[in-house]
C-alpha cells in the first residue's frame, strides 16, 4: 500500500517537475530577437577615415538583408596598444589591425581567437594590403631614389621606433628585406646597412602618428618611410606643391589583418553580424572603398581598374625572407634582438 | 678700400694719359713732321709707362672678383649653416616633445601596474593593475530582536542577539579563479559559512567546490542581507542550507537562463552541514529563466521563473540517543521548534531515499515586487523494525512587496536614491512587505501507536501557517533597519495523550539593524 503510494506520487512529482522544467526552458527561450544590434571595431591609427565610410556602407547592406540596424563604434591607436586593450578586457567583436602578430596574441595571450583564426577569411585574413615607400620634399632635394640612398651620410630619415610601433617594423623589415637582396642575402651586411639607416634617424618617434607630426609638421628630416596609404594621403591632402612620393626598387608587402574576437563576439550574440562585416570588406564595394582610401585592393577587377593610382614596385612578403611575423619578431624585436644590438639611444 | 684706390688708379691713369696730349696740343706745332714723331714717341713712353698700372688693374679686378666669389660662398656657407642650426634646433625641440611624451607613457604604464586600492561602501579592495590578483574585505552585522506578544509571560524568551556577525573575504587568482572565506560569528558560535573556489574561464561553464548554499530555495539563495523579512520562510525551512561539494554553475543567452548542477555532500532540511558521514551523497540542479529579459517587453522583463531539485539517499542513526538521524526539526519564524521527529535510542532516522523539488519565481516592476516559492522535500524515515515512511512534507511562500519612495524593488535589495542625511533632509527608502507561508508535515508521521509513530503529535504540528508584514528602512545601500510582525497559527504540536490540541499561536514582533560592506 504505502509503496504503490509512493510510487504514484513520486510519479506524478516527476511529471509535474518535467514539465515545470519544460516550461522554464521553453519560456526562457528569446521571445523576440532584438532590432538593434552594435559592433566594436577595434582598429590601428590610419585605418580611421577607411572605416567610417565602410561602416556606413556596412549598415545600409545589413539593413537591407536583415531588416536589423546595425551601429559600428570605433577605437583607433596603435595597432600593439590597441592589442593589448583588447587583450585587457576591451570587448571588441573584431579587430581589424596593422600586423599578424598583433592580432596573433589575442589568441596567445587571451585565448580570444582560435588559433587558426588566419584561415577563416581569403588572404590570410588581409583584404587589402600597403607597402612601404618614401616621403620626400618637394623637388626631392637630396635626390632619394632608393633604400640606400636613406643611409648615406647627410641624409636625415624620419622612421618611428620599431619597438613600439607596429608601422615601424614593416619599415624596418622592409629596408633589412632590400639589403638582404643586395648583398646576396648576407645577414651581416644587411644588419650594417639598417645600422647606417638608423644613424641617420635624427628623432625616433614612438608611433607612426608622431612621426608624421615630425616630418610634415616640425618640418624634420629629408625623407619620411611611411606606409604607401598614410603618404597618398598627406601628398593629396596637404598639397602636391609641398611633398612627393618616391617608391623605392624593392619594398614589402604589409598585409593588415582582420578577425573577429570570437570570446566576446560570442558573449555578445554578434557572431553572425561580425562575420559578414568582415566578408563585405572583400566585396567589390569593400574593395573601391578600401581603393579610395589608398589601400591596395585584393580583388582583381578592382586593381585593375585603379592600376594607375599605385606605384609599380617589386614587394616581398615577411614570409618569404623572414619566415614570419614570430620569427621576424623573435630575432629583430625582442628585447636584446637585432634592432636593440644596432640601435642605441 | 681696394675700390678707392682702383678709382684713384684710374683718375691718375686719365690725367698721365690726357697731360700729354693737352700739352701737344698747347705747343703747337715747329713742323708738321717733326712733332707728330714727337708726339708719337711721347705716348709711347707714356704707355710704357702705364703698362704697369693697367697690370696692376687687371690684378685688382681679378681679386675683386675672388672676393665676391668668396663673399657669396661664405653666404651660402653662412646660410646652410644657418639652416642647419635651425634643423638641429627643430630636432631638439621635437626630441624633446619625444621624451616627454615617452615620459608620460612610462608614467601612465606605471600608473598602470600600480596596485589599486579602494575603500567604498562595498568594502576594502586591493587588486593589481592587471586585474589578475585581488583582495576584498567585506562583512555584516545584523543585530536582531525578538519579542513574543501573548505567550504568557515567560513560555517564550523575548531577546535581543547577533544572529549575524560575519567577515567575508573574497579573492581572485590570475583572475579566472576566485574563492570566498565567511567566517561566522554570530549566534554566540564561531563557524565557516562560506567556504569555496570558484573556476569562472567561461561565462556559460563555471566551477564552485567548497562550502556554499544549495542551488534549490530561492529565498535562500538570495543574498543574506537582501531579505525582506527578518526569518526566512517556510519553503527554506525544507531546502537545504549550505553544503559540501562541487557544482558547475552558469549563465547562458547572456543572463537569459541559468543553471547550477552539482554533486553535495546531503543536508537535511534547513540545515548546514561540514561533515558527511556516509558515502552516499545528493545531486543537486536548478534552472531559472528570465524569458523576457533581451525583449522589448518591459512590464515582463522583471519576470524569473525556475524550478530546482535534490534526490540522494540519507542515512541516520538512532542507535544511541546522541547519534545523527539526519532529520530536521522544523522551527517558526520564532525560531522555536515546532515539529520534530522521536529523538533518542529507538528514535526516527533517516533511512533510504530523499528528493526534493521546487517551482519557483519572482516578478518585479518599478517598486513592486513579488515572490513565491514551493518546496516538496521527501525523506524515508524508519523508527524502529515497524514503521518505515516516506515522509512527504511541503511548503509555499508568497511574498509582496513596495517600495513607498518609489525605487525599484528587485531580488537583489533595494538602493536608495537618496541615502539618509539629516544635513541634506535625506531619509533613504521606505519598503512595505507582506507574506504568507505554510509548512505541511506528512500526515504519515504520525500515524501508527506512540511506541512506533515517527512523531508525537501532541509535541510536534502537523502544520504551520503564518501571516507577516514588514517595514524595511533602507537607510543606505550598506544600512537597513527592519521590523516585522509574523503571526503563526498550528494545526496539532500540543495537548496530551490522545487529545491533540491545537499549538499556541506565535506572535512575534522581530526588529533587525544590519549594516553591510
Amino acid at each position: 500500500m504505502i509503496l504503490w503510494r509512493t510510487k504514484n506520487m513520486t510519479t506524478n512529482k516527476a511529471f509535474r517537475s518535467l514539465l515545470i522544467l519544460g516550461a522554464v526552458i521553453g519560456l526562457s527561450l528569446p521571445a523576440r530577437a532584438a532590432d538593434e544590434v552594435r559592433l566594436l571595431n577595434v582598429s590601428y591609427d590610419p585605418t580611421r577615415e577607411l572605416y567610417q565610410e565602410f561602416n556606413a556602407s556596412f549598415a545600409k547592406l545589413w539593413k537591407e538583408k536583415t531588416g536589423q540596424t546595425v551601429t559600428v563604434n570605433q577605437s583607433h591607436g596603435g595597432s600593439g596598444k590597441q592589442a593589448r586593450a583588447v587583450i585587457d578586457g576591451l570587448q571588441a567583436d573584431v579587430v581589424t589591425l596593422a600586423l599578424a602578430y598583433d592580432v596573433d596574441a589575442l589568441f596567445q595571450k587571451a585565448a580570444l581567437i582560435p588559433q587558426n583564426w588566419q584561415s577563416r577569411l581569403p588572404h590570410n585574413s588581409a583584404p587589402y594590403t600597403s607597402t612601404i615607400v618614401f616621403l620626400v620634399r618637394k623637388g626631392n632635394p637630396k635626390q632619394i631614389k632608393d633604400w640606400n640612398d636613406l643611409a648615406k651620410p647627410g641624409v636625415a630619415v624620419i622612421t618611428p621606433n620599431p619597438k613600439t610601433s607596429g608601422g615601424a617594423r614593416w619599415n624596418y623589415l622592409a629596408a633589412w628585406g632590400y639589403a638582404l637582396k643586395q648583398n646576396g642575402g648576407d645577414e651581416t651586411k644587411a644588419k650594417e646597412f639598417v645600422s647606417r639607416l638608423f644613424k641617420n634617424v635624427p628623432v625616433l618617434d614612438s608611433g607612426a602618428r608622431g612621426s608624421t607630426v615630425t616630418f610634415v609638421e616640425r618640418g624634420i628630416g629629408d625623407v619620411f618611410i611611411s606606409w604607401e596609404n598614410e603618404a597618398l594621403l598627406v601628398v593629396n591632402n596637404l598639397g602636391k606643391d609641398q611633398f612627393e612620393i618616391v617608391a623605392p626598387s624593392l619594398s614589402i608587402l604589409a598585409e593588415p589583418p582582420v578577425t573577429v574576437v570570437d570570446k566576446f563576439a560570442a558573449k555578445h550574440g554578434t557572431l553572425a553580424v561580425a562575420k559578414a562585416y568582415l566578408e563585405h570588406l572583400y566585396s567589390e564595394e569593400g574593395q573601391e572603398l578600401a581603393t579610395k582610401h589608398y589601400y591596395r585592393p585584393r580583388l582583381e577587377s578592382v586593381a585593375a581598374k585603379h592600376a594607375g593610382k599605385f606605384p609599380q614596385l617589386k614587394l616581398f612578403t615577411i614570409d618569404e625572407v623572414f619566415g614570419g611575423w614570430q620569427k621576424a619578431q623573435s630575432q629583430h624585436f625582442a628585447d636584446d634582438g637585432v634592432f636593440d644590438q644596432i640601435y642605441k639611444p | 678700400m681696394r675700390k678707392a684706390r682702383l678709382f684713384t688708379m684710374l683718375a691718375l691713369l686719365g690725367s698721365v694719359a690726357i697731360g700729354p696730349a693737352q700739352r701737344a696740343v698747347a705747343q703747337g706745332t715747329d713742323s708738321p713732321k717733326q712733332s707728330l714723331e714727337d708726339r708719337l714717341q711721347l705716348l709711347e713712353k707714356e704707355l710704357k709707362r702705364l703698362q704697369p698700372l693697367e697690370q696692376e688693374l687687371k690684378t685688382l679686378k681679378t681679386q675683386l672678383d675672388e672676393q665676391k666669389t668668396a663673399v657669396t660662398e661664405r653666404e651660402a656657407a653662412a646660410t646652410q649653416k644657418a639652416q642647419a642650426v635651425e634643423q638641429d634646433l627643430k630636432i631638439l625641440k621635437r626630441q624633446r616633445e619625444v621624451d616627454k611624451e615617452v615620459e608620460l607613457a612610462v608614467a601612465e604604464k606605471k600608473a598602470k601596474e600600480a596596485p589599486i586600492l579602494t575603500v567604498g561602501s562595498k568594502g576594502i579592495f586591493v587588486k593589481s593593475a592587471d586585474g589578475n590578483f585581488g583582495l576584498k574585505l567585506g562583512g555584516q552585522l545584523k543585530t536582531d530582536s525578538r519579542t513574543f506578544l501573548e505567550d504568557g509571560g515567560e513560555r517564550l524568551t523575548d531577546s535581543f542577539y547577533i544572529s549575524s556577525a560575519r567577515l567575508i573575504f573574497d579573492g581572485t587568482l590570475f583572475k579566472e579563479f576566485e574563492f570566498r572565506l565567511a567566517p561566522e560569528f554570530g549566534n554566540g558560535s564561531t563557524q565557516l559559512i562560506d567556504g569555496y573556489i570558484d573556476w569562472k574561464h567561461w561565462n556559460a561553464l563555471k566551477l564552485r567546490a567548497g562550502k556554499t548554499k544549495g542551488p534549490v530555495g530561492l529565498e535562500r539563495l538570495q543574498s543574506d542581507v537582501d531579505n525582506q523579512f527578518v526569518s526566512l520562510g517556510f519553503p527554506s525551512s525544507l531546502a537545504p542550507n549550505r553544503d559540501i561539494g562541487l557544482q558547475l554553475y552558469g549563465d547562458l543567452f547572456d543572463g537569459v537562463l541559468t543553471y547550477a548542477a552539482g554533486v553535495f555532500n546531503g543536508t537535511p532540511d534547513g540545515a548546514s552541514a561540514d561533515i558527511d558521514e556516509h558515502d552516499s551523497k545528493e545531486l543537486a540542479a536548478r534552472v531559472f529563466a528570465h524569458p523576457f529579459k533581451k525583449t522589448d517587453l518591459k512590464p515582463l522583463q522583471g519576470l524569473g521563473v525556475g524550478v530546482a531539485g535534490t534526490v540522494g539517499n540519507r542515512q541516520g542513526s538512532a542507535a544511541t540517543a546522541t547519534s545523527n538521524t539526519a532529520l530536521p526539526s522544523l522551527k517558526t519564524p520564532g525560531q522555536n521548534t515546532f515539529f520534530t521527529y522521536v529523538t533518542g535510542a529507538n528514535g526516527a532516522y533517516a533511512d533510504g531515499v530523499e528528493d526534493r523539488i521546487s517551482p519557483q519565481g519572482y516578478y518585479y516592476l518599478g517598486p513592486f515586487g513579488l515572490l513565491g516559492e514551493y518546496v516538496i522535500s521527501s525523506q524515508e524515515v524508519r523508527r524502529g523494525t515497524v514503521n518505515n515512511q516516506r515522509i512527504q512534507n511541503a511548503a509555499w511562500q508568497v511574498a509582496a512587496s513596495y517600495v513607498l519612495t518609489g525605487e525599484n524593488a528587485s531580488y537583489k535589495g533595494v538602493t536608495p536614491e537618496n541615502p539618509f542625511s539629516l544635513a541634506k533632509g535625506q531619509w533613504g527608502a521606505f519598503e512595505i512587505a507582506a507574506r504568507i507561508h505554510e509548512l505541511d508535515v506528512d500526515d504519515a508521521a504520525f500515524t501508527g501507536i506512540a511506541a512506533n509513530r515517527l512523531a508525537d503529535p501532541t509535541v510536534s504540528a502537523t502544520k504551520a501557517t503564518a501571516l507577516g508584514v514588514g517595514l524595511n528602512w533602507y537607510l543606505s545601500k550598506n544600512v537597513k533597519l527592519m521590523i516585522d510582525y509574523e503571526q503563526t497559527r498550528f494545526e496539532g504540536g500540543a495537548g496530551a495523550g490522545a487529545s491533540v490540541q491545537n499549538r499556541q499561536d506565535e506572535k512575534a514582533v522581530f526588529g533587525r539593524l544590519q549594516v553591510v560592506f
